[in-house]
């Protein structure tokens, strides 16, 4: 895959070049497709959601001190110094958002204001999906809200 | 009597994807088959968790002889403890380079380890197969060069093991012989089988342990006789292309152009990639090269500090290892880089030189960085005052921050300036699919409860 896609709708990704695993949890099943793809399957979920309650919530981007921030992209080291961690442009500008000060639903706002070209159903899908992947890595802690 | 040669697992470096049968062992077995003596390779790259345990129980070997990197001695002891808890009273034996230069440490630290051999492996290990069959003794292994044992509670150390001159009258490495994994393995990808034409290495670059291991011995085989092999992979195993893993395949210009011509005259039609140093090339050479089907070359440049080229005693120039780098892809070969972040003298100024490189000159292979790390042996290890470098012997799993860096040049800002490089080259593949995405948990809510006034 390439982290930035050159047009088009680009939701927010994460990627690595190196397998990834969540201490104190079930490691990612890493499968192997042809031609030597991997795909990383995340454990078993799925997250049950309560949307009215999610959105009043604040999430925080933690390990501030393992972020590169370049202009298109960044990384982060996780857990902590051992595996980088990539993201495109669309999840590292979500990820300035979760600053401490927005809430859930401004940061979909922006999202879906960013977007306005493309679907906004699968907008919403994709940022709401974005925040519990970033939960699961424990790259941003949630808190607040009613 | 029967032998099990075990290879052990890389922790820190899984996802190198180095996939290739492991050639030491592949030699040391073909050697002692030709001897007359069962054996079997276990390569643990491959292995699931309860493989290794059970070809122990079913196979019973008399002797498990470990091969161990420095990068991977905890793994390597790993393996050891199993084969000691599950076979008793077999011999457990390490080789390899960790074992070469810390054989003390290691018989001191691992008990399960009851020999560790130092340099060379393949006379040592006939001779301690011969050794155990006679029932082995404290008077036996003495007679045995190139091995270090426990005898009577301190460590006892043989006469160096004389070096294989003539390696061509090695037997060709025995891929047959691997019991796990299954052979098709090594070909999951690619039908690439290595092939290693030299041992050693004439240059002296301070991190580096081969021409220490060696001692700057470059003995190389004839080059009809690689080309016999070759034919012989080819025909065996449907090889299509190979990796030459000698530390510096062109060392011998003259003896490259007539590896070079020998494939060319028997019209194999092969692919082939190896590992170069940038001054032991010429354009006239690349031609060549190509034409008798390289298609990839590794050049280990290290820095693109002229400085700090010459403290590490690296013996090439910045301008000189650019200048190849260009010439070799103008020539329609992948060039595949590594450098080392964090060497004497290093400043990240050149870290962020070696990331222009990369984006500039749009290397069209991989670009590998790692930070220094201080192997045993070498020259680095053994003079750190030199250098200006403190270090740690305690080497973790993963790449570790196992020397002191200047306060610019921490762990972790090197880290960053890594991912920088690898993101720079990543860029230059837009068919990559190296970089692996991870994927959205699955995450159910009520779409109806999604506000109107998320949107526009």
């Amino acid at each position: 895959m390439q982290i930035q896609s050159e047009k088009g709708y680009d939701y927010p990704k994460i990627a690595s070049f190196y397998e990834v695993n969540i201490a104190n949890s079930t490691p990612f099943d890493v499968m192997v497709g042809e031609e030597g793809a991997i795909s990383i399957k995340l454990g078993t979920d799925p997250y049950e959601v309560n949307l009215p309650v999610l959105l009043v919530k604040i999430p925080v981007l933690k390990k501030k001190n393992n972020w590169i921030l370049e202009k298109r992209w960044a990384c982060v080291f996780f857990p902590e110094w051992d595996t980088p961690l990539y993201f495109n442009k669309t999840a590292r500008e979500f990820c300035l958002l979760c600053n401490g000060k927005n809430t859930i639903q401004e940061i979909l706002k922006n999202t879906v204001k960013s977007n306005l070209k493309y679907d906004r159903k699968t907008v919403v899908n994709d940022a709401i999906r974005f925040i519990f992947l970033l939960k699961k890595l424990k790259l941003i802690a949630i808190r607040g809200g009613n | 009597m029967k032998v099990l040669l075990v290879f052990a697992p890389y922790e820190f470096m899984k996802t190198v994807t180095s996939n290739q049968f492991p050639l030491g062992l592949g030699y040391l077995a073909s050697y002692i088959r030709s001897k007359g003596i069962e054996v079997k390779i276990a390569d643990l790259r491959h292995a699931k968790n309860n493989d290794f345990a059970k070809l122990l129980t079913e196979y019973q070997p008399d002797i498990v002889g470990i091969s161990c990197m420095t990068t991977n001695q905890n793994e390597a002891y790993e393996i050891a403890r199993t084969a000691k808890r599950i076979l008793g009273n077999s011999l457990v034996i390490l080789g390899g380079v960790h074992a070469t230069f810390m054989y003390e440490e290691i018989l001191k630290k691992i008990k399960e380890i009851d020999i560790t051999v130092i340099g060379e492996g393949e006379i040592t290990l006939h001779e301690l197969c011969k050794a155990w069959e006679a029932g082995l003794s404290a008077d036996s292994l003495a007679k045995i060069n190139g091995i270090a044992y426990r005898e009577n509670g301190a460590v006892a150390v043989t006469p160096a093991r004389e070096k294989i001159q003539i390696i061509d009258d090695l037997p060709i490495p025995a891929f047959d012989l691997v019991a796990l994994p299954d052979i098709e393995c090594y070909f999951k990808n690619s039908r690439d089988l290595p092939v290693l034409t030299s041992r050693g290495c004439p240059f002296k670059c301070a991190f580096c342990s081969t021409s220490v291991m060696h001692g700057q011995q470059y003995r190389k085989r004839d080059p009809e006789k690689i080309v016999d092999e070759l034919e012989f992979l080819i025909n065996r195993y449907g090889a299509v292309s190979f990796s030459f893993v000698d530390d510096t395949f062109t060392v011998d210009k003259e003896r490259t152009k007539k590896i070079c011509y020998e494939i060319i005259r028997r019209n194999l039609n092969i692919k082939w990639g190896c590992s170069a140093r940038v001054d032991t090339l010429t354009a006239d050479m690349l031609k060549i090269m190509k034409k008798a089907g390289c298609k990839g070359l590794f050049f280990g440049i290290e820095s693109l500090n002229d400085n700090v080229l010459k403290k590490i005693k690296k013996g090439f120039t910045a301008r000189k290892a650019v200048k190849m780098v260009k010439m070799a892809m103008d020539e329609g070969i992948t060039v595949d880089t590594s450098f080392i972040l964090g060497l004497p003298g290093d400043s990240l100024d050149n870290s962020r030189k070696i990331c222009d490189f990369v984006k500039k000159y749009k290397i069209n292979g991989r670009v590998l960085t790692n930070t220094l790390q201080i192997l045993p042996g070498t020259d680095m290890y053994l003079n750190p005052e030199y250098y200006g470098i403190k270090y740690s012997k305690n080497y973790k799993s993963t790449w570790s921050n196992s020397i002191s860096f200047s306060e610019e040049l921490s762990f972790k800002a090197l880290l960053k300036e890594k991912v920088k490089i690898q993101y720079a080259n990543h860029a230059n593949h837009s068919e990559d699919a190296r970089l692996y995405e991870i994927p959205y948990p699955a995450v159910s809510y009520n779409e109806a409860e999604v506000p109107e006034f998320i949107g526009p």
